[in-house]
């Protein structure tokens, strides 16, 4: 598929978030990005993630970036 | 907190600057000649002439140097007509016009940047007007004043053709200001595109 395309991730973090009890302001925190950011992401607006950004998700929710994100079937 | 950076009382400062440059060329430029027509104050104009003029009285030189006068003549008209006062206001006139405009677009800019967003197509687009603008703005300032040589010195010489002859030179230091202005705008544009890249990046 050529990049131009518009993408298909879909973001799991809301899911992951109630079923580890954890807000996004909580979460927010404890990985530094701001709350704005992190709602970018839950809400399914954000673009790219940094890998900075991911590796910090996966260790505070102990997951994989395969439970964080899967690609939408056409 | 470095010296060289731009805090909030710097953006002040700078939006009071430009301000006041619009506000003092309107003033100057149109403000204060119209006055001085409405009041029937004599017409001043220097008239830039095509030969040397003779070298003032009482101006000696030393032995062995040469001496001889600036090609500028200070035109008093005591009742001028509304030929040359209108032909004396439309280089000032259309200055004015000109630091409006770039001073507008100035203050859009700096809202931009002071936003943190100064890499958007508006940007783009407002340094490519203000270099459009000088670029303009010079060329018809230059024919303009031109122009009101030309009209003021047929009131006012008895040989306005062969005294004053047409002169017209084309300043270089605001086209130079144009190139890099443009190219400056082809910078904010690169700018542009990567910000949109980095949009919704986490």
């Amino acid at each position: 598929m050529p990049v131009e395309e518009p993408h298909r991730v879909v973001c799991h973090l809301d899911r992951i978030l109630a079923e580890r009890g954890l807000t996004v302001t909580a979460l927010a925190e404890r990985i530094g990005v701001t709350n704005v950011n992190l709602s970018v992401l839950k809400n399914q607006r954000a673009k790219a993630i940094r890998f900075s950004t991911l590796t910090a998700l996966c260790g505070v929710l102990e997951c994989q970036p395969g439970d964080l994100f899967s690609v939408e079937e056409l | 907190m470095s010296v060289l950076s731009f805090n909030r009382w710097d953006y002040l400062a700078t939006k009071v600057l430009v301000g006041g440059a619009v506000l003092v060329t309107a003033a100057t430029a149109v403000i204060a000649p119209l006055i001085q027509w409405l009041r029937d104050e004599p017409l001043h104009w220097d008239l830039t002439v095509a030969h040397d003029a003779p070298v003032p009285r009482g101006v000696e030189a030393q032995a062995g140097v040469t001496l001889s006068g600036t090609d500028g003549l200070r035109v008093t008209l005591p009742q001028a007509d509304a030929g040359p006062w209108i032909a004396s206001l439309l280089p000032g006139a259309l200055l004015a016009v000109a630091v409006a405009v770039v001073g507008w677009l100035l203050l859009r800019l700096l809202r931009a940047t002071e936003a943190g967003q100064p890499f958007t197509r508006q940007t783009v687009r407002s340094l490519r007007v203000i270099a459009i603008t000088v670029f303009v703005a010079t060329l018809a300032i230059t024919f303009a004043e031109a122009v009101a040589d030309s009209v003021i010195a047929g009131a006012a010489l008895l040989d306005s053709v062969s005294t004053v002859g047409l002169t017209f030179s084309i300043p270089l230091v605001p086209l130079a200001f144009c190139v890099l202005l443009t190219a400056l705008a082809e910078a904010f544009a690169r700018g542009a595109v990567l910000q949109d890249d980095v949009e919704g990046l986490v």
